[in-house]
Protein backbone atom coordinates (compact mmCIF):
# COMPACT_ATOMS: atom_id res chain seq x y z
CA UNK A 1 0.00 0.00 0.00
CA UNK A 2 1.23 3.42 -0.76
CA UNK A 3 2.05 5.71 2.23
CA UNK A 4 0.21 9.05 1.22
CA UNK A 5 0.76 12.33 2.70
CA UNK A 6 -2.44 12.00 4.45
CA UNK A 7 -2.10 8.98 5.87
CA UNK A 8 1.38 10.06 7.00
CA UNK A 9 0.02 13.04 8.77
CA UNK A 10 -2.86 11.06 9.91
CA UNK A 11 -0.35 8.90 11.49
CA UNK A 12 1.61 11.97 13.57
CA UNK A 13 -1.58 12.17 14.87
CA UNK A 14 -2.38 8.67 15.84
CA UNK A 15 -5.64 8.89 13.96
CA UNK A 16 -5.08 6.21 11.79
CA UNK A 17 -6.43 2.42 12.32
CA UNK A 18 -4.27 0.04 14.26
CA UNK A 19 -3.61 -1.72 11.00
CA UNK A 20 -2.24 1.38 9.32
CA UNK A 21 -0.38 2.79 12.36
CA UNK A 22 1.65 -0.59 12.34
CA UNK A 23 2.31 -0.51 8.58
CA UNK A 24 3.80 2.68 8.85
CA UNK A 25 5.77 1.62 11.40
CA UNK A 26 7.53 -0.65 9.95
CA UNK A 27 7.78 1.17 6.75
CA UNK A 28 9.48 3.96 8.59
CA UNK A 29 12.07 1.37 9.71
CA UNK A 30 12.90 0.90 6.03
CA UNK A 31 11.97 4.33 4.27
CA UNK A 32 14.92 7.24 4.99
CA UNK A 33 12.49 9.61 3.22
CA UNK A 34 9.34 8.52 4.82
CA UNK A 35 11.19 8.67 8.35
CA UNK A 36 12.59 12.43 7.29
CA UNK A 37 9.40 13.25 5.91
CA UNK A 38 7.65 12.42 9.23
CA UNK A 39 10.15 14.62 11.08
CA UNK A 40 9.37 17.34 9.07
CA UNK A 41 6.05 17.15 9.69
CA UNK A 42 6.57 16.53 13.65
CA UNK A 43 8.64 19.36 13.74
CA UNK A 44 6.50 21.73 11.58
CA UNK A 45 3.67 20.70 14.61
CA UNK A 46 6.17 22.03 16.92
CA UNK A 47 6.54 25.04 15.12
CA UNK A 48 2.95 25.70 14.98
CA UNK A 49 2.95 25.10 18.62
CA UNK A 50 5.85 28.16 19.43
CA UNK A 51 4.34 30.55 16.88
CA UNK A 52 1.15 29.89 18.89
CA UNK A 53 2.55 30.37 22.18
CA UNK A 54 4.04 33.70 21.22
CA UNK A 55 0.84 35.05 22.27
CA UNK A 56 1.75 33.87 26.26
CA UNK A 57 4.38 36.62 25.61
CA UNK A 58 1.48 39.67 25.17
CA UNK A 59 -0.01 41.07 28.32
CA UNK A 60 -3.70 40.50 28.46
CA UNK A 61 -5.46 43.74 27.92
CA UNK A 62 -6.98 45.22 30.72
CA UNK A 63 -11.02 45.31 28.97
CA UNK A 64 -10.42 41.48 28.57
CA UNK A 65 -9.50 41.26 32.19
CA UNK A 66 -12.40 43.24 33.34
CA UNK A 67 -14.76 40.94 31.59
CA UNK A 68 -13.31 38.16 33.33
CA UNK A 69 -13.09 39.73 36.63
CA UNK A 70 -15.26 39.55 39.50
CA UNK A 71 -17.14 41.78 40.93
CA UNK A 72 -18.60 42.76 38.05
CA UNK A 73 -19.22 46.55 37.24
CA UNK A 74 -23.15 45.68 38.18
CA UNK A 75 -22.24 45.84 41.76
CA UNK A 76 -19.42 48.11 41.87
CA UNK A 77 -20.68 51.68 42.51
CA UNK A 78 -19.80 54.01 39.68
CA UNK A 79 -18.51 57.00 41.81
CA UNK A 80 -18.93 59.87 39.03
CA UNK A 81 -23.09 58.33 39.57
CA UNK A 82 -22.04 58.49 43.33
CA UNK A 83 -20.77 62.02 42.92
CA UNK A 84 -23.33 62.91 40.67
CA UNK A 85 -26.28 61.49 43.47
CA UNK A 86 -24.17 63.29 46.10
CA UNK A 87 -24.13 66.11 45.22
CA UNK A 88 -27.88 66.69 44.25
CA UNK A 89 -29.26 65.40 47.67
CA UNK A 90 -26.97 63.96 50.13
CA UNK A 91 -28.11 61.04 51.76
CA UNK A 92 -31.67 61.39 50.70
CA UNK A 93 -34.09 59.07 50.44
CA UNK A 94 -34.45 59.17 46.57
CA UNK A 95 -30.10 58.74 46.46
CA UNK A 96 -30.86 56.00 48.53
CA UNK A 97 -33.41 54.11 46.84
CA UNK A 98 -30.91 55.01 43.59
CA UNK A 99 -28.06 53.34 45.24
CA UNK A 100 -29.91 50.75 46.23
CA UNK A 101 -31.06 49.39 42.60
CA UNK A 102 -27.60 49.99 40.90
CA UNK A 103 -25.46 48.25 43.70
CA UNK A 104 -28.70 45.17 43.87
CA UNK A 105 -28.80 45.50 47.62
CA UNK A 106 -30.35 46.60 50.48
CA UNK A 107 -29.66 49.97 52.72
CA UNK A 108 -29.81 48.26 56.35
CA UNK A 109 -26.02 49.29 57.18
CA UNK A 110 -27.36 53.25 56.39
CA UNK A 111 -29.64 53.47 59.22
CA UNK A 112 -28.71 57.14 60.78
CA UNK A 113 -29.77 60.20 59.41
CA UNK A 114 -26.77 61.54 58.46
CA UNK A 115 -24.11 57.79 58.21
CA UNK A 116 -21.48 60.01 56.44
CA UNK A 117 -20.81 61.90 58.96
CA UNK A 118 -19.77 59.17 61.74
CA UNK A 119 -17.93 57.57 58.56
CA UNK A 120 -15.97 60.57 58.52
CA UNK A 121 -15.82 61.19 62.28
CA UNK A 122 -14.42 57.02 62.16
CA UNK A 123 -11.72 57.72 59.30
CA UNK A 124 -10.54 61.06 60.50
CA UNK A 125 -9.51 59.40 63.73
CA UNK A 126 -9.52 55.56 64.03
CA UNK A 127 -6.33 53.72 62.95
CA UNK A 128 -6.52 51.10 60.57
CA UNK A 129 -7.81 47.43 62.30
CA UNK A 130 -9.43 49.28 64.86
CA UNK A 131 -13.22 48.89 65.05
CA UNK A 132 -15.43 51.68 65.54
CA UNK A 133 -18.87 51.43 66.18
CA UNK A 134 -21.77 53.40 64.02
CA UNK A 135 -25.46 53.97 64.73
CA UNK A 136 -27.55 50.61 64.95
CA UNK A 137 -24.76 47.48 65.56
CA UNK A 138 -22.71 48.91 62.56
CA UNK A 139 -18.77 48.32 62.33
CA UNK A 140 -16.45 50.57 60.39
CA UNK A 141 -12.98 48.95 60.70
CA UNK A 142 -9.89 51.27 58.58
CA UNK A 143 -7.97 48.44 56.79
CA UNK A 144 -5.41 50.45 54.48
CA UNK A 145 -4.47 54.24 53.55
CA UNK A 146 -2.91 55.55 50.67
CA UNK A 147 -2.19 58.78 48.86
CA UNK A 148 -3.96 59.19 45.47
CA UNK A 149 -2.45 60.38 42.30
CA UNK A 150 -4.44 63.61 43.34
CA UNK A 151 -2.40 64.23 46.21
CA UNK A 152 -5.02 63.22 48.34
CA UNK A 153 -5.09 60.78 51.33
CA UNK A 154 -7.73 57.63 50.57
CA UNK A 155 -8.43 55.10 53.40
CA UNK A 156 -9.83 51.77 52.53
CA UNK A 157 -12.50 50.14 55.11
CA UNK A 158 -15.63 47.92 55.77
CA UNK A 159 -18.69 48.83 57.28
CA UNK A 160 -20.52 45.89 58.38
CA UNK A 161 -23.53 44.57 60.58
CA UNK A 162 -24.62 41.05 61.15
CA UNK A 163 -25.85 40.71 57.60
CA UNK A 164 -24.10 42.76 55.30
CA UNK A 165 -20.91 44.05 54.49
CA UNK A 166 -19.68 46.62 52.48
CA UNK A 167 -15.96 47.41 51.30
CA UNK A 168 -15.49 50.96 51.14
CA UNK A 169 -12.88 53.48 49.82
CA UNK A 170 -13.26 57.33 50.43
CA UNK A 171 -10.53 60.40 49.77
CA UNK A 172 -9.96 63.47 51.80
CA UNK A 173 -9.80 66.83 50.68
CA UNK A 174 -10.57 70.02 52.11
CA UNK A 175 -13.91 69.67 52.13
CA UNK A 176 -13.46 66.23 53.85
CA UNK A 177 -14.01 62.62 53.14
CA UNK A 178 -15.36 61.95 49.97
CA UNK A 179 -16.81 58.23 49.14
CA UNK A 180 -14.82 56.81 46.15
CA UNK A 181 -15.65 53.63 45.76
CA UNK A 182 -17.95 50.94 47.16
CA UNK A 183 -18.93 47.47 46.82
CA UNK A 184 -21.21 45.46 48.94
CA UNK A 185 -23.30 42.34 49.44
CA UNK A 186 -24.37 40.27 52.11
CA UNK A 187 -22.26 38.87 55.20
CA UNK A 188 -22.94 35.33 54.26
CA UNK A 189 -22.87 34.08 50.65
CA UNK A 190 -26.54 33.36 49.93
CA UNK A 191 -27.98 36.79 48.81
CA UNK A 192 -26.79 35.81 44.81
CA UNK A 193 -24.25 38.70 44.44
CA UNK A 194 -20.59 38.99 45.14
CA UNK A 195 -19.75 39.06 48.77
CA UNK A 196 -17.61 41.55 49.60
CA UNK A 197 -16.03 40.17 52.75
CA UNK A 198 -12.50 40.63 51.56
CA UNK A 199 -10.92 43.94 50.88
CA UNK A 200 -9.43 42.63 48.03
CA UNK A 201 -12.34 43.84 45.96
CA UNK A 202 -11.32 46.95 45.75
CA UNK A 203 -7.52 46.37 45.22
CA UNK A 204 -8.22 47.08 40.99
CA UNK A 205 -9.78 50.82 42.01
CA UNK A 206 -6.94 50.95 44.83
CA UNK A 207 -4.33 49.70 41.75
CA UNK A 208 -5.87 52.58 39.56
CA UNK A 209 -6.05 55.53 42.09
CA UNK A 210 -2.78 54.92 44.25
CA UNK A 211 0.57 56.98 43.79
CA UNK A 212 3.32 55.60 45.87
CA UNK A 213 3.27 52.88 48.33
CA UNK A 214 0.66 52.11 51.03
CA UNK A 215 0.61 54.46 54.17
CA UNK A 216 2.54 52.37 56.88
CA UNK A 217 0.32 51.96 60.47
CA UNK A 218 3.01 54.55 62.25
CA UNK A 219 2.87 57.27 59.92
CA UNK A 220 -1.33 56.83 59.45
CA UNK A 221 -0.85 57.06 63.27
CA UNK A 222 0.80 60.04 62.81
CA UNK A 223 -1.75 61.86 60.28
CA UNK A 224 -4.53 61.21 62.21
CA UNK A 225 -2.60 62.80 65.19
CA UNK A 226 -1.83 65.69 62.54
CA UNK A 227 -5.79 65.83 61.90
CA UNK A 228 -4.63 64.67 57.72
CA UNK A 229 -2.85 67.59 57.68
CA UNK A 230 1.23 67.01 56.81
CA UNK A 231 2.49 70.69 55.78
CA UNK A 232 1.68 74.05 57.28
CA UNK A 233 0.07 76.26 54.40
CA UNK A 234 -2.84 73.39 53.53
CA UNK A 235 -4.13 69.76 53.12
CA UNK A 236 -1.49 68.15 51.02
CA UNK A 237 1.86 67.68 51.78
CA UNK B 1 -18.41 30.37 34.26
CA UNK B 2 -15.46 33.91 34.33
CA UNK B 3 -13.49 31.23 36.95
CA UNK B 4 -13.39 28.75 34.43
CA UNK B 5 -13.03 31.08 30.99
CA UNK B 6 -9.77 32.87 32.71
CA UNK B 7 -8.33 29.31 33.29
CA UNK B 8 -8.69 28.48 29.87
CA UNK B 9 -8.05 32.13 28.50
CA UNK B 10 -4.20 31.25 27.70
CA UNK B 11 -4.96 28.57 24.85
CA UNK B 12 -8.35 30.50 23.60
CA UNK B 13 -5.72 33.63 23.46
CA UNK B 14 -3.00 30.99 21.37
CA UNK B 15 -6.16 29.71 19.18
CA UNK B 16 -7.26 32.90 18.30
CA UNK B 17 -3.85 34.21 17.67
CA UNK B 18 -3.45 31.09 15.11
CA UNK B 19 -6.60 32.00 13.73
CA UNK B 20 -6.03 35.53 12.99
CA UNK B 21 -1.86 35.64 13.36
CA UNK B 22 -1.82 38.93 15.12
CA UNK B 23 -1.89 39.48 18.67
CA UNK B 24 -4.10 42.45 18.45
CA UNK B 25 -6.74 41.27 16.30
CA UNK B 26 -6.41 38.20 18.37
CA UNK B 27 -7.10 39.55 21.98
CA UNK B 28 -9.89 41.61 19.97
CA UNK B 29 -11.28 38.00 18.77
CA UNK B 30 -11.21 36.76 22.30
CA UNK B 31 -12.81 39.31 23.84
CA UNK B 32 -15.96 39.25 21.14
CA UNK B 33 -16.19 35.71 21.87
CA UNK B 34 -16.06 36.06 25.73
CA UNK B 35 -18.69 38.71 25.59
CA UNK B 36 -20.57 36.08 23.54
CA UNK B 37 -20.06 33.15 25.21
CA UNK B 38 -21.06 35.50 28.74
CA UNK B 39 -24.53 36.35 26.93
CA UNK B 40 -25.24 32.50 25.83
CA UNK B 41 -23.51 30.37 28.01
CA UNK B 42 -23.07 26.41 26.65
CA UNK B 43 -25.10 23.72 28.15
CA UNK B 44 -23.70 21.80 30.97
CA UNK B 45 -22.85 19.10 29.00
CA UNK B 46 -20.94 20.76 26.87
CA UNK B 47 -17.13 20.84 27.20
CA UNK B 48 -16.47 24.42 27.74
CA UNK B 49 -13.30 24.54 26.05
CA UNK B 50 -14.63 22.96 22.83
CA UNK B 51 -17.45 25.47 23.18
CA UNK B 52 -15.23 28.46 22.90
CA UNK B 53 -13.42 27.05 20.28
CA UNK B 54 -16.70 26.92 18.55
CA UNK B 55 -17.72 30.57 19.39
CA UNK B 56 -14.32 32.05 18.56
CA UNK B 57 -13.78 30.41 15.00
CA UNK B 58 -17.77 31.25 14.87
CA UNK B 59 -16.72 35.19 15.46
CA UNK B 60 -13.82 34.72 13.68
CA UNK B 61 -15.80 34.04 10.52
CA UNK B 62 -18.20 36.28 11.33
CA UNK B 63 -16.50 39.04 11.57
CA UNK B 64 -12.51 39.37 11.16
CA UNK B 65 -11.92 37.32 8.24
CA UNK B 66 -13.65 38.86 5.80
CA UNK B 67 -11.44 41.97 7.45
CA UNK B 68 -8.01 39.92 6.14
CA UNK B 69 -6.50 41.22 9.24
CA UNK B 70 -4.10 38.37 8.59
CA UNK B 71 -1.96 39.91 6.41
CA UNK B 72 -1.25 42.99 8.78
CA UNK B 73 0.27 40.58 10.91
CA UNK B 74 3.66 40.81 9.39
CA UNK B 75 3.99 44.36 10.12
CA UNK B 76 3.44 43.92 13.92
CA UNK B 77 6.15 44.73 15.65
CA UNK B 78 5.98 43.11 18.91
CA UNK B 79 6.05 39.67 17.29
CA UNK B 80 8.53 40.56 14.97
CA UNK B 81 11.62 41.52 17.88
CA UNK B 82 14.36 39.86 16.49
CA UNK B 83 16.37 38.03 19.44
CA UNK B 84 20.13 38.71 19.92
CA UNK B 85 20.87 35.57 21.81
CA UNK B 86 22.52 33.55 19.49
CA UNK B 87 22.40 32.21 15.95
CA UNK B 88 19.43 29.29 17.25
CA UNK B 89 17.39 31.84 18.17
CA UNK B 90 17.68 33.83 14.83
CA UNK B 91 16.91 30.64 13.27
CA UNK B 92 13.78 29.70 15.11
CA UNK B 93 12.84 33.71 14.90
CA UNK B 94 13.16 33.61 11.19
CA UNK B 95 11.15 30.42 11.33
CA UNK B 96 7.91 31.65 12.76
CA UNK B 97 8.19 34.60 10.69
CA UNK B 98 8.21 32.67 7.61
CA UNK B 99 5.72 30.34 9.34
CA UNK B 100 3.54 33.32 9.72
CA UNK B 101 4.01 34.39 6.44
CA UNK B 102 3.41 31.05 5.05
CA UNK B 103 -0.21 30.53 7.38
CA UNK B 104 -1.66 34.04 5.93
CA UNK B 105 -1.44 32.32 2.60
CA UNK B 106 -3.20 28.87 3.62
CA UNK B 107 -6.75 29.11 3.23
CA UNK B 108 -8.99 29.85 6.12
CA UNK B 109 -10.61 26.18 6.50
CA UNK B 110 -6.92 24.69 6.69
CA UNK B 111 -6.17 27.48 9.53
CA UNK B 112 -8.73 26.84 11.29
CA UNK B 113 -8.21 22.42 11.18
CA UNK B 114 -4.41 23.34 12.20
CA UNK B 115 -5.21 24.96 15.07
CA UNK B 116 -7.59 22.73 16.41
CA UNK B 117 -5.38 19.71 15.68
CA UNK B 118 -1.74 20.26 15.39
CA UNK B 119 -1.56 23.62 18.10
CA UNK B 120 -4.45 23.00 20.48
CA UNK B 121 -4.03 18.83 20.25
CA UNK B 122 -7.65 18.27 19.46
CA UNK B 123 -8.51 14.58 17.90
CA UNK B 124 -10.08 14.39 14.79
CA UNK B 125 -13.28 13.53 16.08
CA UNK B 126 -13.05 16.48 18.44
CA UNK B 127 -12.28 18.79 15.65
CA UNK B 128 -14.97 17.66 13.45
CA UNK B 129 -17.46 18.11 16.16
CA UNK B 130 -16.27 21.29 16.47
CA UNK B 131 -16.17 22.69 13.22
CA UNK B 132 -19.54 20.71 12.13
CA UNK B 133 -17.53 18.60 9.37
CA UNK B 134 -16.92 14.77 8.85
CA UNK B 135 -13.76 13.65 10.20
CA UNK B 136 -12.72 12.52 6.77
CA UNK B 137 -12.53 16.07 5.56
CA UNK B 138 -10.51 17.42 8.70
CA UNK B 139 -7.66 14.36 7.91
CA UNK B 140 -7.31 16.03 3.99
CA UNK B 141 -7.31 19.42 5.27
CA UNK B 142 -5.15 19.18 7.48
CA UNK B 143 -2.96 17.15 5.41
CA UNK B 144 -3.07 19.50 3.02
CA UNK B 145 -1.71 22.35 5.63
CA UNK B 146 0.84 20.55 6.63
CA UNK B 147 2.32 20.10 3.16
CA UNK B 148 1.69 23.75 2.21
CA UNK B 149 3.47 24.66 5.46
CA UNK B 150 6.42 22.33 4.58
CA UNK B 151 7.29 23.86 1.36
CA UNK B 152 7.30 27.42 2.55
CA UNK B 153 9.12 26.89 5.77
CA UNK B 154 12.66 26.26 6.10
CA UNK B 155 13.00 23.66 8.82
CA UNK B 156 16.36 22.51 10.52
CA UNK B 157 19.83 21.72 8.55
CA UNK B 158 18.79 18.75 6.25
CA UNK B 159 15.50 19.48 5.92
CA UNK B 160 14.65 15.88 5.66
CA UNK B 161 15.09 15.96 2.01
CA UNK B 162 11.13 17.56 1.71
Amino acid sequence: MKITDEMLSAFLDAELPESQMQMIREALHQDEQLSGRLAALAEMDLLLKQHASQMDHQVVPEKLMALLDEPTQDNLVSFPLWRRITALQPWSGAAAACLAVVAGYSLALWQAEDPWAEISLALETQAAGVSYPLTGASRLTPHLTFMDKQGRYCRQYQVSSSDEISQQLACRSAQGWTLEAMVNGAAQDNSGYQTATGSVVLDPVIDRMISGQVVSLSAEQQLIRQQWVTTSDGEQP
Amino acid sequence: MKTELKTLLPQLRRFAFSLTGSAQDADDLVQNTIERLLNHPPEPHVTLLHWCFRVCRNVWIDEYRSRKVRQASSDEPELQEASTDGEATMLAQIQLTQLQKAMSRLPDEQIEVLSLVAVQGCSYAEAAQILALPAGTIMSRLARARNALLQSVRLSEGSYGV
